[in-house]
């Protein structure tokens, strides 16, 4: 490229551009704005993100947080050291069991789906990836399609 | 005067600067606006600073420029394919555009006609081209910084820059002085 012209381009497209004034903003953003600031203000401040509440109820929540989490570690470290000893411990620990059955049921599941998918073997899941990649390709032409009926000229002219 | 008061009083002083940075990068009159009025909520979050900062027109254009780029890249991905498509069939279809309001009563009617052609050649630009070169002369980013902020090579920012000020050389047939000695031998 040649950088005399390249320099006289800049400087004429320049020019041309820093002629160019501002746009004019809508009318109605000032009331837009101002109105979101009122909504944002009516919105007691709980429901707000956590960064803007008052620096107390951060600190307050900070320092709940932190002492339920302590209280819960403590509480089943005790759980775990009394579940042999008491019958209530005994009936919670029996209520976790059954989460272990749940875990067990998910894991056989996934062997299922493992061995399966071994049985099926390489071509049939290659051939499933292609007919997936396939429909993708697919619906997307479908849509450019739509998209491009939805937009065309009504006149049918292009320049 | 309160500060809700004041604070649309210095919206409305700033109002257009922020919505032609966010118009001219997004060349989309809602998307700018949804731009700008995000611009002013972040500012009245800071108003107490901004109020009688001297840089408070550098900080909103900084806001309005860099919110409008997340925009673009946010959607870029998504729409990217459907958005060239649109635009093609825009600029196929010669739709109208609008046109920024005049700035003073006294300019001529061939002054507004000139710049309402070199906003629309601006707004037509792909975005690949129009945002490096906004950036460039509106913006006064560096190569360096455009193509930092742009995620892309410097040569590639530098490329779509020269592009987009041919396409606006071509389109709104500016002449350089010694056009035909120093156009680059492709060009001719």
């Amino acid at each position: 490229m040649n950088a005399e012209y390249e320099k006289q381009l800049e400087s004429c497209v320049g020019r041309e551009l820093k002629a160019l004034g501002e746009w004019e903003a809508p009318p109605d953003l000032a009331r837009r704005v101002m109105r979101a600031i009122e909504r944002r203000a009516a919105t007691p401040w709980y429901r707000r993100e956590w960064l803007a509440w008052p620096m107390t109820c951060r600190a307050a929540s900070l320092v709940g947080l932190m002492v339920a989490f302590g209280l819960l570690s403590l509480g089943s470290a005790r759980l775990a050291h009394l579940a042999t000893l008491t019958p209530l411990a005994q009936h919670v620990s029996r209520w976790l069991s059954l989460t272990d059955a749940v875990w067990k049921a998910a894991e056989a599941l996934a062997t299922a789906l493992g061995l399966a998918l071994r049985s099926l073997g390489p071509a049939v899941i290659l051939g499933g990836a292609v007919l997936m990649v396939a429909c993708y390709a697919a619906c997307l032409g479908l849509g450019t399609l739509c998209l491009r009926l939805a937009f065309a000229p009504l006149n049918g002219k292009s320049s | 005067m309160t500060d809700t008061q004041q604070f649309e009083g210095f919206m409305r002083n700033y109002q257009n600067m922020v919505f032609s940075t966010a118009m001219r990068l997004l060349a989309n009159p809602a998307d700018a606006e949804d731009v700008a009025q995000e611009v002013f909520l972040r500012a009245y979050q800071r108003f107490d600073e901004l109020r009688d900062s001297p840089t408070a027109g550098g900080w909103l254009k900084t806001v309005a420029a860099n919110l409008s780029l997340n925009h673009l890249s946010r959607y870029r991905s998504r729409w990217s394919f459907f958005s060239e498509l649109l635009g093609r069939g825009r600029e196929e279809a010669g739709c109208e555009m609008e046109f920024p309001a005049d700035e003073s009563a006294t300019e001529t009617g061939e002054q507004a006609d000139r710049r309402a052609l070199v906003e629309e050649a601006l707004q037509k630009l792909p975005a690949t081209q129009r945002v490096p070169l906004v950036l460039y002369h509106f913006e006064e980013l560096t190569y360096e910084e455009i193509a930092a902020k742009l995620g892309v090579s410097l040569g590639k920012a530098k490329t779509d820059i020269f592009r987009a000020r041919e396409t606006l050389r071509r389109r709104l047939r500016l002449r350089l002085t010694d056009e035909p000695r120093l156009r680059p031998a492709h060009q001719t």
